[in-house]
């Protein structure tokens, strides 16, 4: 599908422009990170120990307190200092774990969820779109009605509702990294929460599908389509070979851009407690709440990790819109 | 209308074709109708209402033989494009006929449309619309080939590289996309295209309006040399009567869906029956009349959704027949008048603010009821007063209720009493002269009197 | 009316884009008489559309107008304008010399612009009367020497009540609607654009450009997209204001044959440059340029069917500096070239038999004293000479 000229035209875009191209660079660690998370997480991000939590993240905390702890069968006013530790960078939550590790194993749940429910919805999204806007009539009718009733539902009750229906059903699969013997001392299971995946894909499809049918209806109006059918081309040829090619890229910059949504989605479940996983950005936002006052760490660091992500995808989004956007002619009049 | 006019039967049009011979038309349209219903909103389904209907091709019949080349002219809205997309099968006639070599197109279509496109191609008019910009000038000519698997795949190649050169293209740019192309080589790749598949009709839809002339004059011999090579016949779309002449043998003039006249190109532009097609013809620019010289029907074309009654240039001819209750004297003296007066009263043109303008331009009191239906009649150079005593008694009362204020009655008793045939009966096809065919009230009176 | 109301000297407008630097229009002189009818014809790309423009201080970046002096007869500009003696010849101001509020207002004031697109040309959310009002609107408020300042916007904006047109300006409107055959003005005014038809759009935007009583009127493929029948109600009316109001039009088209119809004078353009100027039947009946001949042969006579039509081999140059043919542009077209028409680039210089028909090609017949009257001094005598007056028009 990528031609030439598209290439060379991404390549001058990369070039070009400096904050698309930060946010590549910014989308690009996050998927490395999910990827590699095995190997770059300092510790199992399981890994429980109630003597070392909520410690602060590296260069905060430092304050002295005295504390009363049992040592030895005596009981003791010891002075304790909470600074952070290069072992623990971004602090430990509530249970001593590591939320540096947490958080990057937490990319994993993120990323592995936005890419999957998005090529779901694109599949189901483009199909209808395509069927939709090119045989039009009664056929466009109906699916546009029930396109515009999930619409008109928020998504996060529709996703509620599908998890509801299908319960909570997850994939374990072994991670390689870990079953490769690279690393050791790390989750030999990585956790697909499927439920998440496709309720979210029932919700964004019709997103995908309103676009595309858009797209079709504007190039099935075009000459070179009526030529098609005057040389007889069957219809599914002439969606395959004019239509879809010609209306296919806004739909990638919307999936792009709405790969960010998905991500908010799922950590929304995540927050709400319906996640497959606990290690997921979402989960350790709603788990660190209660501690908002005294340890905003374990709030804030998946927080941030959400919104560099998001802000990544939105970048490269625009990126994509301007270097595939054959609209868009550079020089000339 | 004393004199029967002699309506050439509409299920035989061309059939006197002598020069022809017996072969038979290669395309014959034949009453086709195309109507196309406004999509039903789901709150005008709920209340029932009628959905809206343009009626962009209403009746339109004609012969089309095998070399010709035959023109369509009219202006937008009067269903030429339809018509062209109606003919190759694109669209579904709400009724009538299409036949290519005596079958009809649409079942042909519904069949077996590859067989059909190997027949009838079209090159269309807009050049920055009718390739896929996506792919490569090889790609587009070789398209047809493929879908019909024209040959080994080797040969196709050199096929394409035979018609890119044909068309005077270059083969060196085999690979440039579409849109390295500029306006009129887009055209020669369209014209390429049409030819891949060696069919013998090709549809032009105003392939050449899009392009600078001196462009354009290089399309037109391109077109005029194809032909003769490949012995094509062609229906070509058009609003440039120029371009028709040059190119056509036959023409058809259309006027909102259906067909005002119908003949050889140097009858029907040398002496047209169809005062539309005059009309045209004077407004054609550069023919040496100066601006001012020519009186163009400068109002609006009517919508094709609600086209008038009757005779559907009634509204902007400048010959309507008077209706025939008064004398011939009227014709000539009252008539353009009154013809002018409810034209002007039918555009609210002598509403309350208008009369006030009126009488204030011709220095009488707006109450002065006698003076201002004398300063309309000026207006509109009616003759003051009629010759004819019944008809100045009922445009009295027209005037009367105008000046009163009631617009409405003043053109109620208009439509009453100073109706034309024209707006009632849609005049029949005649002949007027050889394989030359016109739809006129005017005409049939010349025809009835021959 | 052999005065001359505008006289360009060597305008030169660029674009400068990604591609490169593109030379819309280079070097074009000419003057424009009152109460005539000036036709620019060129092909798309010629630079005819940028020629009007530039006059009207419409070019946007990435274009400029580099160079050149655009003299507009102002009397009264010219007295006022005592302290610039380098913008004041006699009674005619170089509106490039001058600061950017005058030219605004001297354009405002003095001419009227007729865009191609009239549906783009229109706001679609206000009636047409309320856009014609405003033009006339803005027009008093030029004329009486007002600015529309900050505090003016915040009353205009808070206020729901107060109207930038006042109801003289919406009469006045109506009555222009009416002076451009639109029937039943009154009740047309108070509608929207969407509601008009082209024609009747374009009628419109005649009647906005008349909101100044402009003394030049430039139309910009006023026609074009037009159904032929419309087309020819357009061009009477345009002759009928002309007639009327004794303004002069620049007609900028590509329409040859509405050309014939209307002008007196005719251009013709050809990659950024004037080929040829003259009276329109001394260009179309002994066109001087091949170019000129080349494009009149492309065209179909309608009433000489059986006349051949020669197309001009090639495409219109795209302008871009780098890629332009050197010397005459036209040359790698021409059926006439020479080796020495790629060496030099020719100027307008007089034809022979008849001074007010200048072209631009070595090999035209050229007045054997073309020298002197040749563009490079730029003093205000006028370069070409009006067409003589058409007997069959009744000027004012």
């Amino acid at each position: 599908m990528i031609s030439d000229r598209t290439r060379t035209s991404l390549e001058r875009e990369i070039r070009s422009n400096t904050v698309a191209t930060i946010g590549v660079a910014l989308l690009l660690s996050m998927l490395l990170m999910a990827v590699f998370a095995p190997v770059l997480a300092p510790h199992d991000p399981t890994d429980q120990d109630s003597s070392r939590n909520h410690q602060p993240p590296l260069f905060f905390g430092g304050e002295e307190s005295e504390t009363t702890r049992m040592i030895d069968g005596e009981i003791r006013t010891v002075t304790e200092s909470n600074a952070g530790t290069l072992a623990h960078p971004l602090g430990t939550d509530s249970n001593g774990r590591d939320v540096l590790s947490r958080t990057i194993y937490g990319a994993r749940t993120s990323i592995i969820v936005a890419f999957s429910a998005m090529a779901v919805s694109l599949v189901v999204g483009t199909t209808v779109g395509m069927v939709s806007g090119y045989y039009a009539g009664r056929t466009d009718s109906v699916l546009m009605r029930f396109v515009d009733i999930v619409l008109a539902f928020p998504a996060l009750l529709i996703t509620l509702a599908m998890i509801g229906i299908l319960g909570n059903i997850t994939v374990t699969v072994p991670d390689p990294l870990v079953a490769s013997g690279l690393v050791s001392d790390r989750p030999t299971h990585a956790v697909i929460p499927v439920t998440i995946t496709l309720a979210i894909s029932s919700v964004v499809w019709v997103w995908i599908a309103r676009v595309a049918r858009g797209e079709a209806i504007a190039a099935k109006n075009e000459e070179y389509v009526m030529a098609a059918r005057t040389m007889g081309m069957s219809n599914l040829g002439i969606i395959r070979k004019h239509v879809l090619p010609n209306s296919i890229t806004p739909i990638l910059v919307l999936a792009t851009i709405q790969v960010a949504s998905i991500i908010i989605i799922e950590s929304s479940l995540s927050f709400l407690g319906f996640s497959g996983t606990t290690l997921s950005w979402g989960y350790d936002i709603a788990a660190g709440r209660d501690y908002l006052a005294t340890s905003w760490w374990l709030s804030t660091v998946p927080g941030l990790f959400i919104v560099v992500t998001v802000v990544g995808i939105n970048l490269l989004g625009d990126l994509l819109r301007d270097a595939l956007d054959p609209g868009i002619q550079r020089g000339g009049l | 209308m004393s004199n029967e006019p002699a309506p050439v039967p509409q299920d035989s049009p061309g059939r006197t074709a002598p020069d022809r011979g017996p072969s038979a038309p290669l395309l014959r349209v034949d009453g086709l109708q195309k109507h196309y219903v406004d999509d039903q909103g789901l709150a005008d389904w709920l209340l029932s209402n009628d959905p809206g209907r343009v009626r962009a091709v209403d009746d339109v019949s004609f012969d089309l033989y095998r070399g010709e080349t035959l023109g369509i002219v009219g202006e937008s809205g009067c269903g030429k494009s339809t018509l062209a997309r109606t003919i190759l099968g694109l669209h579904e006639p709400t009724a009538g006929r299409v036949e290519f070599t005596g079958t009809d197109v649409h079942e042909q279509v519904a069949t077996d449309r590859k067989r059909f496109a190997r027949r009838a191609q079209i090159v269309f008019q807009d050049p920055s619309s009718c390739l896929d910009p996506r792919m490569t000038l090889r790609e587009i000519v070789r398209e047809p080939l493929d879908i019909h698997q024209v040959g080994a795949k080797s040969h196709r190649n050199e096929t394409v590289a035979d018609l890119v050169e044909r068309v005077g293209l270059s083969t060196d740019h085999l690979e440039r996309y579409a849109s390295e192309f500029s306006g009129g080589q887009r055209q020669r790749i369209g014209i390429a295209r049409a030819l891949a598949l060696d069919p013998e009709l090709i549809v032009l839809d105003e392939p050449t309006s899009a392009l600078d002339v001196s462009v354009q004059a290089q399309i037109l011999t391109l077109l005029a040399d194809l032909q003769a090579e490949f012995d094509l016949t062609y229906l070509f779309i058009s609003h440039d009567l120029s371009v028709v002449r040059y190119l056509c043998d036959r023409v058809v003039v259309m006027y909102l869906g259906r067909v005002a006249e119908l003949g050889p190109v140097d009858r029907v532009f040398e002496d047209p029956s169809h005062p539309y097609t005059r009309i045209l013809l004077e407004s054609t620019p550069g023919r040496g009349a100066r601006a001012g010289d020519r009186k163009a029907a400068t109002t609006d074309i009517p919508s094709p959704r609600n086209p008038p009654s009757g005779c559907r240039f009634h509204t902007r001819c400048p010959v309507v027949v008077p209706p025939e209750t008064y004398g011939a004297a009227f014709e000539r003296d009252a008539w353009p008048g009154i013809l002018e007066y409810s034209r002007q009263v039918r555009a609210g043109r002598f509403d309350a603010d208008a009369l006030a303008t009126l009488a204030d331009r011709h220095g009488v009191d707006p109450e002065d009821e006698v003076a201002l239906e004398r300063a309309i009649r000026d207006r509109c150079s009616i003759p003051q007063p009629l010759t004819d005593e019944i008809a100045e008694d009922l445009l009295g009362a027209s005037l009367a209720a105008l000046v009163s204020g009631d617009t409405e009655t003043a053109l109620a008793m208009l439509e009453a009493d100073f109706a034309s045939p024209c707006a009632a009966t849609a005049p029949p096809f005649v002949e007027v002269g050889s394989e030359h065919r016109a739809a006129c009230l005017r005409a049939c009176e010349q025809d009835g009197e021959r | 009316m052999t005065e001359s109301i505008i006289s360009v000297r060597d305008l030169t407008t660029r674009f400068f884009t990604d591609a490169g630097q593109v030379n819309a229009v280079s070097g074009v002189s000419f003057d424009l008489y009152g109460g005539e009818v000036l036709a620019v014809v060129g092909e798309s790309g010629s630079g005819k559309s940028v020629t009007g423009r530039s006059l009207m201080d419409l070019i946007e970046p990435p274009g400029a107008i580099v160079d050149g002096e655009l003299w507009f007869h102002s009397p009264e500009l010219a007295a006022d304008l005592t302290d610039h003696p380098d913008a004041v010849d006699g009674d005619f101001v170089d509106v490039r010399a001058v600061s950017p509020a005058v030219r605004r207002s001297l354009c405002g004031t003095e001419f009227g612009m007729i865009f191609q697109d009239p549906g783009a040309a229109f706001n679609p959310s206000l009636t047409v009367g309320e856009q014609i009002a405003e033009a006339v609107e803005c027009n008093a408020r030029l004329a009486r020497g007002e600015t529309y300042g900050l505090s003016n916007l915040l009353r205009d904006v808070l206020s729901p009540a107060s109207s930038f047109v006042s109801p003289e300006s919406f009469e006045r409107a109506v009555d222009l609607l009416e002076r451009v055959d639109i029937p039943d003005p009154a009740a047309r005014a108070d509608e929207y654009p969407h509601q008009f038809s082209g024609g009747m759009l374009q009628r419109a935007m005649i009647a906005q450009a008349l909101a100044a009583d402009p003394t030049v009127l430039i139309a910009d493929e006023p026609t074009t997209g037009l159904d032929v029948t419309i087309q020819a109600g357009i061009i009477e009316l345009l002759d009928e204001l002309r007639i009327d109001t004794g303004a002069s039009i620049l007609l900028i088209t590509h329409n040859l044959g509405v050309v014939a119809d209307i002008a007196d004078r005719t251009a013709v353009m050809y990659a950024g440059e004037f080929v040829e100027v003259g009276p329109t039947d001394r260009v179309f009946d002994h066109p001087a340029n091949p170019y000129t001949e080349g494009l009149l042969g492309s065209l179909p006579t309608f009433d000489d069917p059986n006349a051949p039509i020669t197309p001009i081999p090639g495409n219109v140059p795209n302008l871009l500096a780098h890629e332009m043919p050197p010397g005459c542009s036209f040359a790698p077209r021409c059926p006439a070239a020479t080796d020495e028409c790629t060496a030099t680039d020719p100027e307008l210089e007089p034809v022979a038999t008849d001074s007010s028909h200048r072209v631009a090609c070595i090999h035209a017949d050229i007045a054997a004293d073309a020298g002197s009257s040749s563009l490079a001094d730029s003093t205000l005598r006028p370069i070409d000479t009006p067409a003589p007056e058409r007997g069959d028009v009744a000027y004012e």
